[in-house]
């Protein structure tokens, strides 16, 4: 008898990135995705590739619709220029294409179908239309909302985003993408130029009505007029006390993606950590990684949520203008958010060996 | 408190390390320049607290264009600077920018305007080389 299929629930980013990992190994996958195939589902995002997600995932490169080579931070009159890529995609393509990477693997997409409750004693989830599914394994990729993610009470703490498009003439293909931060408003709103249209949006730790009059007020004062507006919820912290990691995945299941609080807490990023976390998640399914160590850049995400709080604390405008006097550091801290950068030794040394490089220095100063 | 004799070496050691960077600093580092480009109306006091042994005298004050002392400051200084022996070696070594000990939390900056004086930590360690080039190199 067949051994019954790791059911994924979820076909975005991390969802598809999981199945297509799995899939090209000959597992028995099969991915559940609520919206139709066609036309697919807009998922709310700004849609920007930061250079960590092209060098992780290269093939994503191809996918974009647009690329800008600079990064606008503004604040008020004042701002700073980062030289940071962006390869700009539209998120229903970018969704379907890695859905179909999944499918060319070996993958079964099942579109238009939804979860509606999971037994996990006897390994089965209940769709919307009444029939059962038995699984060897469930993955949970379904967004903040995911019925997994609710199941295993991951992730707690989320903020809304509202996005649509807006026509900026020839700002459409600007090399310049923008981040505009407002005192007192911890987020911020973003005009991404994407060929054709602009992807304008504000998101942050405001209600939705606030962030509508903030989304209003930007657009009055840059003479935008949005269409397509919607709206999401994002992580806002990543999953940090000991229960919500040790919820993250057991013998039966595990969550990625938004589903388990994996977004970039200082900028928002999420296409990156999910399709991260999706590959490492088959990796364990695939026994090439020890489930301990998953996911990879939980204290990566803790530390740029700490910092997020110090930027916040010591208070934006200070910040901001401090950085603007230094631009190179403005760079340096930014590659941290942007980039993929490692992260440097911090194993301690013993009191040798402390002696020994104290004397090296001591006698290399020469003075 | 009795110190241990490793103890002592260390810390006779990092004095002697502080006094030779600021003879380095005054005589490779072109500070005036600095003060004209960061601090042009103002003086700065800094100090450097390696942990655990934070009664050293690690007090930097930069006037009139020159690193004037290492002693304890005696009046609050504008930024203090924390980390411990690790990260000071690893820094001083070029195993770790400043950007990244700051990022990782590996130092902590107390005070006000500290990007700028983080510049010059950066400039005295890493950034320009001017110190460290004389460490790799021998003096």
């Amino acid at each position: 008898m067949l051994e019954p299929p790791i059911v994924i629930v979820g076909g975005g980013p991390a969802g598809a990135t999981a199945a297509e990992n799995l899939a090209k190994k000959g597992k028995n996958v099969l991915l559940i995705e609520r919206s139709k195939s066609y036309p697919y589902r807009e998922k709310p995002c700004g849609g920007g590739l930061g250079p960590a997600t092209i060098k992780l995932f290269p093939y994503t490169k191809a996918m974009g619709i647009h690329t800008t080579k600079k990064i606008l931070m503004s604040f008020g009159d004042d701002s700073i220029e980062l030289d940071i890529p962006i390869v700009m995609v539209n998120r229903n393509e970018f969704d379907l294409i890695l859905m179909k990477r999944a499918s060319v693997a070996g993958a079964v997409l099942r579109f238009e179908s939804t979860v509606v409750t999971v037994d996990y004693d006897n390994k089965k989830v209940l769709l919307g239309n009444g029939e059962i599914v038995p699984f060897s394994f469930l993955v949970g990729a379904g967004g903040v909302r995911c019925p997994v993610a609710r199941h295993q009470n991951s992730p707690k703490a989320t903020v809304p985003l509202l996005v649509g498009k807006a026509d900026g003439g020839a700002l459409n293909s600007s090399e310049t993408a923008e981040i505009v931060f407002f005192e007192g408003f911890k987020g911020y709103a973003w005009v991404f130029p994407k060929g054709k249209f602009l992807d304008v949006g504000v998101g942050g730790d405001a209600t939705v009505k606030e962030l509508r009059k903030r989304l209003g007020a930007f657009l009055k004062e840059r003479k935008l007029t949005m269409y397509d507006k919607t709206g999401w919820t994002i992580p806002f912290e990543p999953p940090m006390d000991p229960v919500s990691c040790k919820m993250l995945i057991d013998s039966t299941s595990a969550v990625c993606g938004d589903a388990a609080g994996f977004a970039n807490p200082a900028t928002g990023e999420g296409i990156r950590y999910a399709m991260q976390s999706g590959k490492e998640v088959a990796e364990v399914l695939l026994g090439t990684r020890d489930y301990k160590t998953y996911p990879t850049f939980l204290e990566d995400l803790v530390r740029l949520r700490d910092y997020r709080e110090r930027f916040f604390a010591k208070g934006l405008k200070e910040y901001f203008m401090e950085l603007k006097k230094t631009p190179d550091l403005a760079r340096e801290l930014a590659g941290f958010f942007f980039g993929d950068r490692p992260a440097p030794p911090s194993a301690p040394m013993t009191d040798d060996e402390r002696l020994k490089a104290l004397k090296a220095i001591d006698e290399k100063m020469g003075v | 408190m009795e110190l241990n004799p490793v103890t002592i070496e260390k810390r006779r050691l990092i004095r002697k390390i502080f006094e030779k960077m600021v003879v380095l600093i005054n005589r490779e580092m072109n500070i005036e320049e600095f003060k004209d480009t960061y601090f042009p109306n103002e003086d700065r006091t800094l100090e450097l607290n390696i942990k655990g042994i934070e009664d050293l005298d690690t007090g930097f004050v930069f006037r009139d264009g020159r690193v004037r002392t290492i002693k304890k400051l005696t009046d609050k200084p504008t930024v203090i600077v924390s980390m411990n022996e690790d990260t000071f070696i690893r820094l001083a070594t070029k195993q770790e920018t400043l950007g990244e000990a700051f990022f990782y939390s590996h130092m902590e900056m107390e005070g006000k305007d500290y990007f700028r004086d983080f510049k010059l930590f950066d400039r005295m360690f890493t950034k320009y080389g001017h110190v460290l080039d004389k460490l790799k190199n021998g003096g």
